[in-house]
């Protein structure tokens, strides 16, 4: 796409009319007063094509003049692979005009010319499916490209690819669209909850479930209301029942029969009692003989018994005393023989001990002599590295120079070939004429290239001044000048005189670098590693190491009080020899010890039973003795045949009175016993009566309150209540659940076609703008990380984060980014051009000619408009300026 | 004697479709439509009001909506309420009838929970007799009011029949589950026969009048009604001047809200103006109009937005209530809409694929989510844009 003209009335700040003309394939400079604005030309060119003369949206709208409000006009002018196009549109609402003329007089109005546009542009209506629907016309505008949308601090804005990939989201439509994604979510996350709290969904299903649960609980209060109701119906009949089967007359009358019955039965019944107590008293003097009669008895074969059991012990006794006795003799000799052995075991541990000592320190000597080798062969190697070090540092010549050195001398081989390309060849011949070429002496033939003014001198015949007329020369002369002035400070850096010997120097460099590892390597081997003493690891600390180990040494053998050190080997043997002597010893305390145990225990044992024998005796005695002086006693006062006779008489007596009282039984009705039981039951049975009636009355009393108080509450107004607002909730619940799923479907779509845009164009994008970066940074070197993607950047041996680098060298990136995405387009066939801002395109801080450069090379391939408020020096592009002019008639004409 | 006839006030009812606060009005206008019934009463000289059933909404109604009801009663001291169980309220053990028999009620309020004629007033020597027609439990068969036929009452008297019942002339949109023989007035000797359970006002013979409800309490629409109006808002003045005479029967207003309901298809964002001068006709006064609105049809996103300003947001808030259908209402993205959003850009592109899917008949609930995503967008976009 080419615009070639644009004229515009009433556009915003612009009252016009004015008129930008003449604009080249290329590169073209647009000289904007601040009278006009930049912004608003810009604005214009991309209304033209893109809004809708008819539209009543607020970004048309916003179009009208500042001033008056008058309707704005606007007429643009272009080209589409060749083909000339001029649109005009009035932007009046549903009263707006657009007119569109394209070659072969064809002539589209209104509808028809908004389709058109949009078919020779290919967006809006025409645009579906995966293919971004990306304007023709990409602008960098004054306000910076990163806002408050796309911050530099951003973590994703850290690379050269995420720094792109964020201009083509822009370019893209992204900030709008990254708003609206933005508010897409935030609102999703109102319904779902997030960090902030829980969603409206969540509050509305707790509720839902609080409700569910008053429900539950009202239902439940209801059913038991019906329950309740039930209950006091079965109580009341049950009541009845009660009281119509009852008749307390007849239970009456029964109780006084009862009770005049047992009146004649209490009379018989003294009686009997009387003939009961003289048996009873009988009974207990026969009672009170028999046991007099058999305490005796007993009294006498206890006497016997204990006499007996102290004749036993005593003879247990003196057997016992005589077996302990040989026993202690026989264990005091076994415990003399081991405490000997206990005495040379504690000699021979001492000497083992000794000797142990002493072989550690033996063990020591050998690890000091081993650190002390290594430290020798350490020092060697540290002074070795130390001098290649300085023979590295003192070459200049690297990898980078040496690239440098060979594009400096291919860029002044190209110099001079293309100068030499466009040179005119001139060869004379001639028999005597000397020939004189810019007053030095030729011979009478030769030929030479002519590539500047030279004034050829024929001897006695004259001069010839011969001029070429080579376009671009003096660039070409100043190209070659800068090409060899470069490559000769590129040698002066590297030291060398020539190029081989640059690259003689950077070999000899690597191979010492490649010495200086291999030292470092054997050093890192020899040296100390980190022992966890905290001692930092290198040739001091492995000096220091051996000194402790040093004074470790001597500390040991004074402590031992030896001067010098025994073989190994020795000691070893030594060691063998007593351990073998002290295992002997061992086993013989063991058995010993095992010898002596028996008779200790069987010494134990026999005093043990000795003294509970004797303990046995001194216990007998006295009760036996007891008894004794007891039976004789009793005897003295009624003899054993008295006690036997009385015994015999008691038992007689009562014999006899016992049988009068059954005699008495035989003759007696019912007893009072059953008398009072029939009147108690039939008491009980009133009792009753009395406790159920009372029971069932308090029942229903209770239950009628029950009643009263639940039905105060209302249960089924706060029931239906509690319904009512649980079907709001429910209706609440399915709203939010469709909106969230409205809004999931709206927040993948944008997500996708987001991605769709940026995938389409951000790998090429990224190429092109890292190529347009080179050339403005010549000495700039990119590097890449792991993912190709631009980590950081070099200046000379400065080496910066991408993310770090002024905002500046970032709006480049918005510039170039536009122009690789105009540059893709085209490529696709697809209209783009791109308008810029100076101030985001010259930088104060940089030189103009390198940014130049990158746009007249971009501009071979789109046209580019720079709009800036000055006037720019002559870099080779167009330079053009806003001019006002009167409208010939209103009608547009096709040129 | 004259007499106001009302039914059907469904005291406790809970409006569970509104908003609290709106609830909170409209059961405040139930009970207020007891002072206005007495009012009316004082008014025109009446001195007894006929409560022809369902005076409660349900049996478990709470003791201070009881009582506030009664006071209401207390404070017309002057005319005598005649309170009768209907199919919602009906009389059964433990229900909210029992509990009024055992509380202590004002004196010009009278039961009547059993059928019988009840003398309850003399007119110029002639006893008036009432003969209520209660309904004994919720499912009740038969002819509540045939008793009346037999009914004995002194010669000459003013019998009067109040009952809860569906006449054969309704057909439906009534609550009242007993049917009544289509002749019981005339059969029984009835000189009025006051009926509640329906709730609209309805005259069914010459001495056969449902009253209806006296305050509006759902989207309902009278049978063959072609006014937007739903049932209720109005009570009867009976004027009975002999047992023979034809009763004077005159239509009073005292409902203090009035409900619509609209149902209306749109094609074309221009018929939005239209249908919000078509609602705010409806009703002088806007606050006491609430509103049941189902609109179908197609709009543009445009459009869409302009009926939820115009009418779903601004013109609610001059409402009392509104309840808002749209799920017959399509969002239809015209060139404009997506124009408005974005002409070039990835939000244009989304736009674009979420109209696809819209008019995917292959997926129709998928469709229906991605029209309502592009109506989304569009609200977003003029959002993120500055306008509200």
């Amino acid at each position: 796409m080419k615009i070639r003209c644009i004229e515009l009335v009433n556009f915003r700040r612009i009252v016009g009319p004015v008129r930008v003309n003449g604009m080249t394939d290329n590169l073209n400079i647009l000289v904007v007063g601040n009278e006009l604005g930049k912004a608003t030309l810009l604005e214009a060119a991309n209304a033209v094509i893109f809004e809708r003369a008819r539209s009543n949206s607020q970004r048309v709208r916003g179009f009208r003049q500042y001033l008056d409000g008058a309707v704005p006009e606007v007429t643009l002018e272009f080209e589409l692979q060749g083909v000339r196009w001029i649109v005009n549109k009035r932007f009046a609402g549903t009263a707006g005009r657009a007119i569109l003329i394209g070659p072969d007089e064809q002539h589209f109005e209104d509808d028809e010319a908004e389709r058109e546009l949009e078919r020779l542009f290919a967006f809006a209506g025409e645009v579906t499916g995966a293919e971004p629907s990306i304007g023709g016309i990409l602008a960098v505008r004054e306000d910076p490209s990163y806002n408050d949308d796309l911050q530099l601090e951003d973590m994703a804005r850290r690379s050269l690819r995420e720094c792109v990939e964020a201009q083509v989201a822009r370019i893209a439509g992204g900030v709008r669209g990254n708003k609206i994604s933005g508010a897409v979510t935030a609102a999703l996350e109102e319904i779902r909850g997030g960090l902030s709290g829980p969603g409206r969904w969540k509050l509305c299903i707790d509720e839902l479930v609080q409700i569910d649960a008053t429900m539950a609980d009202l239902e439940a209060k209801r059913a038991q209301q019906v329950q309740d109701a039930d209950d006091l119906v079965l109580l009341r009949g049950e009541l009845e029942a009660l009281l119509a089967s009852w008749d307390d007359e007849g239970l009456q009358r029964d109780l006084t029969a009862l009770r005049e019955k047992r009146g004649a039965a209490a009379e018989f019944a003294s009686e009997l009692e009387a003939a009961l107590n003289a048996a009873k008293v009988a009974a207990e003097r026969a009672e009170r003989a028999q046991y007099l009669h058999r305490e005796r008895d007993d009294l006498h074969h206890e006497v016997d018994s204990l006499e007996s059991r102290v004749s036993s012990l005593r003879t247990e006794i003196e057997q016992l005393e005589g077996e302990s006795g040989d026993a202690r003799s026989n264990v005091d000799s076994q415990e003399s023989a081991l405490i000997d052995l206990r005495e040379r075991s504690r000699v021979s541990g001492e000497a083992l001990r000794r000797l142990e000592q002493t072989r550690g320190v033996v063990q020591l000597r050998e690890t000091l002599t081993k650190h002390e080798d290594a430290l020798k062969r350490a020092m060697y190697l540290d002074a070795e590295a130390k001098e290649v070090q300085r023979c590295i540092g003192e070459i200049v010549a690297t990898d980078t120079t040496s690239r440098r050195l060979q594009d400096a001398l291919a860029e002044v081989s190209e110099a001079e070939a293309a100068l030499s390309s466009v040179a005119t060849e001139i060869k004379w011949s001639l028999d005597s004429r000397r020939v004189r070429i810019n007053q030095d002496a030729k011979g009478l033939t030769g030929s030479i290239d002519i590539t500047e003014k030279t004034i050829f001198g024929i001897e006695g015949v004259g001069t010839l001044t011969i001029e070429p007329r080579i376009p671009n020369r003096d660039a070409m002369i100043q190209r070659i000048a800068r090409a060899k002035s470069f490559l000769n400070g590129a040698l002066q850096k590297t030291g060398a005189a020539l190029f081989d010997q640059s690259n003689a120097l950077n070999a000899h460099r690597k191979d010492l670098e490649t010495r200086l590892w291999e030292i470092g390597v054997e050093i890192k081997r020899l040296l100390v590693e980190d022992d966890g003493s905290g001692r930092p690891p290198g040739l001091e600390a492995l000096e220091d190491h051996v000194d402790d180990l040093r004074d470790k040494l001597e500390d040991e053998m004074a402590q031992l009080k030896i001067e010098s050190l025994p073989e190994l080997g020795a000691i070893e043997t030594e060691l063998a020899q007593i351990k073998k002597e002290n295992a002997e010893i061992s086993y013989a305390i063991q058995q010993a010890e095992a010898a002596i145990l028996e008779p200790r225990q069987m010494i134990e044992g026999a005093v043990s039973r000795l003294q509970e024998l004797q303990a046995s005796l001194a216990e007998l005695s006295a009760p036996l003795e007891s008894k004794r002086m007891e039976l004789a006693a009793g005897r003295a006062i009624v003899t054993d045949e008295q006690l036997d006779t009385e015994a015999r008489a008691l038992s007689e007596e009562y014999a006899e009175k016992q049988a009068k009282v059954v005699t008495l039984e035989m003759g007696s009705g019912e007893s009072l016993d059953i008398i009072d039981a029939q009147i108690q039951e039939l008491e009980e049975r009133a009792a009753e009566h009395q406790r159920s009636v009372a029971r069932l009355n308090t029942d229903i009393a209770r239950l009628m309150a029950v009643i009263e108080a639940s039905q105060t509450d209302g249960v089924e107004e706060l029931l239906e209540a509690a319904r009512a607002r649980h079907a709001h909730l429910q209706e609440i619940a399915a709203k939010l659940s469709d909106e969230a799923a409205v809004l999931e479907l709206l927040s993948d779509t944008l997500a996708t076609t987001a991605q769709d845009t940026n995938g389409w164009l951000l790998e090429p994008a990224v190429a092109r703008v890292e190529s347009y970066l080179r050339m403005l940074l010549p000495s700039a070197e990119l590097m890449f990380d792991r993912q190709l993607q631009a980590g950081d950047i070099t200046f000379g041996e400065l080496q910066t984060e991408f993310a770090q680098l002024g905002g500046g060298l970032q709006e480049y990136i918005a510039v170039f980014s536009r122009i690789a995405v105009a540059d893709l387009l085209t490529a696709e066939g697809r209209p783009a051009a791109v308008i810029l801002d100076d101030t985001m395109t010259f930088a104060e801080d940089r030189p103009l000619e390198p940014m130049f450069d990158v746009l007249l090379r971009a501009s071979e391939y789109v046209q580019i408009i720079v709009l800036t408020r000055r006037l720019l020096p002559d870099f080779g592009a167009t330079t053009l300026f806003v001019e006002e002019f009167e409208p010939m008639t209103e009608a547009v004409e096709y040129s | 004697m004259r007499l106001i006839h009302s039914s059907d006030l469904q005291i406790g009812k809970a409006f569970g479709q509104f908003d609290v606060q709106v609830a909170t009005q409209l059961q405040a206008a139930r009970m207020n439509a007891l002072k206005t019934l007495g009012d009316l009463a004082v008014r025109h000289k009446a001195s007894a009001i006929l409560l022809a059933g369902d005076t409660f909404d349900r049996q478990q109604i709470s003791m201070p909506t009881i009582q506030k009801a009664f006071e209401q009663m207390r404070a017309c001291g002057q005319v005598t309420w005649h309170l009768l169980p209907g199919n919602g309220d009906a009389y059964g053990e433990y229900g909210v009838w029992e509990r009024l028999t055992a509380a202590e009620l004002p004196e010009n309020v009278r039961l009547h929970i059993a059928p019988g004629p009840v003398k309850i007033a003399h007119q110029q020597g002639v006893p008036i007799y009432l003969l209520p027609a209660p309904t004994l439990e919720r499912q009740t068969m038969g002819d509540p009011t045939e008793y009346m036929d037999t009914a004995a009452t002194p010669e000459g008297a003013v019998r009067i029949g109040l009952a809860h019942s569906r006449a054969p002339q309704i057909g439906v949109g009534i609550s009242a589950t007993s049917e009544i023989a289509s002749n019981r007035g005339d059969a029984a000797g009835l000189s009025y026969l006051a009926l509640g359970g329906y709730h609209a006002q309805r005259r069914i013979a010459d001495r056969t009048w449902y009253s209806g409800t006296p305050e509006p309490d759902e989207f309902l629409l009278p049978v063959s009604s072609s006014s937007t109006l739903c049932m209720g808002g109005n009570s009867l003045l009976v004027e009975v001047n002999s047992a023979t005479a034809k009763p004077a029967v005159v239509s009073l207003e005292t409902g203090r809200y009035r409900w619509h309901y609209v149902e209306k298809t749109l094609n074309g964002d221009a018929q939005i103006s239209f249908l919000e001068n078509e609602l705010r006709v409806l009703e002088r006064d806007l606050s006491r109009m609430v509103l049941a609105l189902r609109v179908g049809g197609t709009l543009s996103l445009a459009g869409r937005r302009l009926l939820e300003q115009r009418i779903v947001n601004s013109m609610a808030r001059e409402l009392l209530g509104i309840h808002f259908t749209d799920t017959d209402l399509v969002p239809q993205a015209s060139q404009a809409d997506l124009d408005e959003i974005d002409r070039t850009g990835f939000v244009r592109t989304a736009a674009e694929r979420l109209r696809t899917i819209a008019t995917d008949p292959e997926n129709p609930e998928r469709a229906r989510l991605a029209s309502l995503a592009l109506q989304r967008l569009y609200q977003e976009h003029l959002r993120t844009a500055g306008q509200p």
